[in-house]
């Protein structure tokens, strides 16, 4: 009710009001592409903005046009919309498509087929369902894979739609030429409902509608402006009137604060909601617009054939003055009240009109008091107080109490002013309206009051009703409870002059000194922001506190706002149209729309703390990541082998308000101790050992990196199979066995070997025991005994065979094997010395093949064989002994009948068991033994 | 009988909500440039308004503009701008957004939406008319801009002063039951 009867009063006097203008940037596309027009711009969930156009679709991330399309000319955009997380593009030729996870356009084919017209709308609503408009087949929904219809045969009030939108609901609304159709599903089934001119709907044609968060639908007409419909009081809330810009062509929302309208040749128009004015752009004049659409960070985005894309922040918006010393400022309404040096200049923001009071008055300081009236002070000559209505002026000065007539600064809105000065401050107290010929005294209060000093530069009555004076040179002053305290207390403090004062929405007092930054103050401490704390300039001109709590520092390169929470700050430059702005020290006022507008020797800044909740920080993402230069998969890949280990990583923090300004800084965990800053969009790591990493990537449109997200990316670059742990253990385990086994023949062989010595030495010592044994020698004596007498040449014969015979034995026995030849030289001197006791009754034939020379045995095999046969066996002339030793081939047979003595000699059985061990030993393999009760063979292998 | 009479009341009314056609059609269009103003006229406008389908179709010969500032002028007009010979016909075709009740007499304001196809271009438009209804005729008034660009009329750099880039174009009709 309350806007209809505001809609009411400006019926009669429909003004458009002069133009301020958030400061618009360009965003050219390529010369290459040649003619290309923007038709849609939308800003995805992630961040991303994507430009639809005449030629097909384009992300843009602040610097650059990336194409997306799947044909090499694609048709002309017309609808950007989400569903499903994904972004969804239509085409003028009825084509849909989506962007895949590998960001590649998808065409989309539901088996009912796709529309042959224009997409003229794409959203997804609550229960998840893709809606798509169409310019002439109606409306189409896609529910459980399959593509449903609504057209007019549903009661749609026309097929070809201008526009779709969800409501707070999840009902859409379509906007067609014979009306509004709300349209949703109940238990699967199409409701379409009908909302036509009889409804009160300023025009039937409804070209674009948009819905906010308080359940309100704006609706753009082809006649008649726009309207506003309250969904909760089913009723128009709004409509406009007297409207003379034609073709509504699209909307775009700031919370509580502007309506944006895009018309159809007539440029941009922005409806202003709290007194419902329309102020045009100049330069978007004889326009037409084709899209507009706000972002996440305060930028409005405008579409246009003219100017292509262009982007604007809405925080900033300026309005030329033709002063170029603006030094103070008080906006009531529609009235810009500037002080200057030349005087007072009042514009009226409706009426386009300037006037000039005070002329040639140099006006430093503007106040309203609590009548109404506008405090003019200035530099020297006192103070002026005019009434906005009837223009009547008083002047206060010397007469009226006022000893210093340069006022710096006033405060209060009370029935007790302050006024800073250059000769200390005053209390002003007034019965009533001064211009009605009200008493006004002053009061004034100077350094032996307890003031710092009497130069004053601002005033601030805060919350607590303290009243705080920002003084040249000695900190700030507070009066509480009729009680001055300076503060810092320290007398060595660093903080001597203050320049601006002000509280923020927790209750601290912020102030900026002249060369060093800004303090906190919460009371008891101040804690200084300076170059480190990211302030861009130390000079600061104004601290101001919105209505968001953000503290405004002004400032000659620009303004910085500081959240007072978490400290963190956000520059605005040249991006946003303050360049140099060389604001005067505190020349600035707040109106009543909690705009704060600031006086600045170039013109005037208005800043309007905007509802939405704005990014504050750049939306960081990874783009790519490439192994060896080529992109890969990384949403689904991040396990490599050794051999890839070459990984470029891609990256962007999207900042459309500056995206000049972002830095960034990266580190890889597992290879990086620090971060590394950059400028650069890519990352690369050469040649990565095997190993768990993680890319970390923040960006920051202020250098700063204090709580601002990171961006991680996870991936393993696999060892080489052969140092993989199962491979070591395989390996470990084969080499351990192959040890041992080595190990094992070899003990075995050292075995072996040893008892081969062990056995030879036994021999040694057995064969040296039989040599030596007393009967052999005995008997070999006696026998020479008998030969000495019989025959001297003989015994020498038999003395030098005996000697013979045990110098073998001596020089054999060391040997593991001897010549055959030898052997049976050896056994010939043997059996030479047996004869000569035994005489015919022992018989050795001795049987050899030529090669004996080749053939090898164990020393002294054949005497002991003979020694056996000789001790085992009766020799006698009846019963005579035959050994024979005969070789067949690779073996020696030694035979000898058999006929053992009666009484058996006592036997160790060495000579034979030694005989056979020693062959195992050597050959692997024993003797044969063939007894037959006849004759005694021994089959001996030869070597 | 009374039967007979509402019958015959309900086919005269049905006869009503039919087709008309022009009776007397014509066009002016002005091209109000910096330096020249030009201006032609014809009257070889046909139309057909479909009352019961609100359907609507307008056809102009090209070539039947009169006027201009000179005979060169014209012959500019036909053989270099709209290319007459190739493009010999100017359209509009479409429906009529407003619902109107053709047998009573008044002044109706509508819009007409439609495809505009000049110069072999075609353009979908919304052309804000005025149809004045009186005693089973009537007359349909129209002002209009065309924009040379979009239909894709190309005028040499040299005669850029002397030429608009928007044309004002109306229409007047007279229609009668066909």
């Amino acid at each position: 009710m309350k806007y209809w009867f505001l809609s009411l009063f400006f019926i009669l006097c429909f003004i458009t009001a002069i133009a301020q203008s958030p400061f618009f940037r360009s965003h050219p596309f390529d010369k290459s592409l040649g003619n290309i027009r923007p038709t849609v711009v939308h800003q995805d969930s992630i961040g991303k903005v994507w430009i639809g156009t005449s030629k097909g679709l384009f992300y843009f991330n602040g610097l650059t046009y990336q194409p997306y399309s799947f044909d090499s000319i694609s048709p002309p955009v017309t609808a950007i919309g989400e569903y499903n997380q994904k972004v969804w593009v239509g085409f003028g030729n009825g084509n849909i498509a989506y962007l895949n996870s590998d960001a590649k356009l998808t065409l989309f084919k539901p088996s009912e087929g796709l529309p042959k017209v224009k997409i003229s709308g794409i959203l997804e609503d609550k229960a998840g369902r893709l809606w798509l408009a169409t310019y002439g087949e109606g409306l189409y929904y896609f529910n459980n894979d399959r593509l449903y219809n609504i057209d007019t045969d549903d009661g749609l009030l026309s097929n070809d739609i201008y526009s779709i939108a969800l409501d707070n609901e999840g009902k859409v609304w379509v906007g067609t030429d014979g009306g509004v159709n709300i349209c949703n599903l109940a238990n699967d089934k199409k409701q379409v409902h009908r909302f036509v001119l009889n409804d009160s709907l300023p025009d039937i044609i409804v070209k674009t509608i948009i819905s906010d968060d308080d359940g309100n639908i704006w609706l753009g007409f082809f006649d008649n402006g726009v309207a506003k419909y309250n969904t909760h009081t089913k009723a128009i809330a709004y409509k406009s009137h007297n409207w003379q810009f034609g073709e509504v062509n699209n909307l775009e929302l700031f919370k509580n604060k502007e309506l944006w309208i895009g018309t159809n040749g007539n440029g941009l128009i922005q409806l202003n909601l709290n007194d419902l004015t329309f102020q045009t752009h100049p330069a978007y004049r004889h326009t037409k617009i084709n899209d507009l659409v706000k972002d996440i960070e305060g930028n409005i985005w405008v579409l246009s054939n003219k100017y292509g894309v262009q982007s604007a922040n809405k925080q900033f918006s300026h309005l030329s003055s033709t002063s170029n010393q603006n030094q103070a400022i008080l906006v009531i309404q529609h009235q810009l009240w500037i002080g200057t040096q030349q005087g007072l200049i009042v514009k009226n923001q409706l009426e386009n009109s300037e006037q000039v009071f005070l002329k040639n008055e140099n006006i430093i300081s503007l106040h309203q008091d609590k009548y109404g009236n506008i405090w003019a002070g200035t530099f020297g000559n006192g103070i002026f107080c005019i009434s906005p209505t009837t223009q009547k002026t008083k002047h206060i000065s010397t007469k009226n109490g006022l000893t210093n007539g340069s006022i710096l600064a006033m405060s209060g809105n009370t029935n007790e002013m302050w006024l800073a000065t250059l000769g200390g401050v005053f209390k002003c107290t007034f019965q009533g309206d001064i211009l009605k010929n009200n008493p006004i005294s002053f009061d004034v209060f100077q350094q032996e009051d307890g003031l710092g000093t009497t130069y004053i530069y601002d005033i601030l009555t805060d919350s607590k009703d303290r009243v705080w004076f920002a003084t040249d040179g000695k900190g700030i002053t507070v009066l509480e409870q009729n009680k001055f305290t300076n503060y810092p207390l320290a007398a060595q403090s660093t903080l001597k002059t203050v320049y601006s004062i002000t509280e923020d929405i927790y209750g601290n007092i912020w102030l900026s000194t002249a060369k060093d930054g800004i303090y906190q103050f919460d009371g008891q401490e101040f804690y200084h922001f300076g170059y480190d704390e990211g302030l861009r300039d130390l000079e600061i001109s104004s601290l101001i506190t919105d209505t968001k709590g953000n503290l405004l520092i002004l400032h000659p390169t620009g303004i910085d706002l500081l959240d007072p929470k978490t400290n963190h700050i956000i520059y605005y430059g040249s991006e946003v149209g303050i360049n140099e702005i060389s604001p005067h020290l505190n020349a600035f006022s707040i109106d009543k729309q909690d705009n704060i507008w600031l006086a600045t020797a170039t013109g005037l800044i208005k800043y309007t703390p905007l509802e939405e909740d704005l990014e504050i920080h750049p939306h960081t993402q990874l783009t790519k990541v490439s192994i060896f230069l080529q992109p890969i998969d990384f949403l689904k890949n991040a396990s490599f082998p050794y051999f890839k280990n070459h990984l470029t990583f891609e990256y962007i923090g999207l900042w459309y308000t500056n995206p000049d300004a972002v830095k960034y800084r990266y580190r890889l965990l597992g290879q990086d101790l620090d971060w590394n800053q950059t400028k650069d969009l890519r990352a690369t790591y050469p040649s990565l050992q095997p190993g768990n990493y993680t890319f970390e990537v923040q960006s920051s449109e202020n250098e700063g990196f204090e709580g601002v997200p990171t961006i991680q990316y996870s991936f393993v670059i696999k060892s080489p199979f052969w140092t993989r742990w199962w491979f070591i253990l395989i390996l470990i385990t084969l080499g351990l066995v192959i040890f041992y086994l080595i190990l094992n023949i070899r003990e075995n062989r050292l075995k072996k070997t040893e008892e081969l010595k062990k056995e030879k030495i036994e021999f040694q010592l057995q064969t040296l025991k039989s040599q030596v044994n007393p009967h052999f020698l005995f008997n070999s004596f006696n026998t020479l005994l008998t030969i000495i007498d019989e025959d001297q040449h003989l015994a020498a014969e038999y003395t030098e065979k005996l000697a013979d015979f045990y110098r073998n034995i001596l020089q054999y026995r060391e040997q593991e094997l001897v010549s055959l030849e030898n052997e049976i030289e050896l056994l010939q001197n043997y059996y030479y010395l047996l004869q000569k006791r035994y005489g015919s009754s022992l018989i050795v034939n001795i049987a050899i093949e030529d090669n004996s020379k080749f053939a090898k045995l164990p020393p002294l095999t054949l005497q002991m064989l003979l020694e056996n046969a000789v001790k085992h066996n009766v020799i006698s002339k009846s019963k005579p002994l035959t050994v024979s030793i005969t070789q067949k081939n690779n073996t020696l047979a030694v035979s000898n009948n058999l006929q053992p003595k009666v009484t058996p000699p006592t036997s160790t059985h060495f000579g034979l068991k030694s005989i056979n061990t020693r062959y195992e030993l050597l050959l692997g393999k024993g003797i044969e033994i063939h007894n037959d009760d006849k004759t005694f063979t021994i089959i001996l292998p030869l070597f | 009988m009374k039967i007979f009479i509402g019958l015959s009341v309900v086919g005269f009314l049905f006869l009503l909500q039919g087709i008309f056609i022009t009776e007397k059609g014509s066009i002016y269009f002005k091209s109000d440039a910096p330096l020249e103003l030009i201006e032609a006229t014809s009257d070889g406008l046909k139309g057909v308004i479909d009352s019961e389908k609100n359907a609507f179709a307008f056809t102009i010969p090209m070539n039947t503009f009169e006027g201009f500032n000179s005979p060169l002028q014209r012959e500019h007009f036909n053989e270099n701008y709209l290319e007459t010979s190739k493009y010999p016909t100017a359209t509009f075709q479409g429906k009529i957004i407003e619902k109107i009740d053709y047998t009573t007499d008044g002044e109706y304001h509508v819009r007409a939406k439609g495809v505009l196809q000049i110069h072999g271009i075609s353009q979908e438009r919304i052309i804000k008319s005025q149809i004045i209804i009186k005693n089973n005729t009537f007359r349909v008034k129209a002002d209009f801009t065309v924009l040379l660009e979009e239909h894709n009329i190309t005028i040499p750099k040299i005669v850029h002063q002397k030429i608009a880039e928007e044309i004002e174009v109306s229409v007047n009709a007279d229609f009668k039951l066909k």
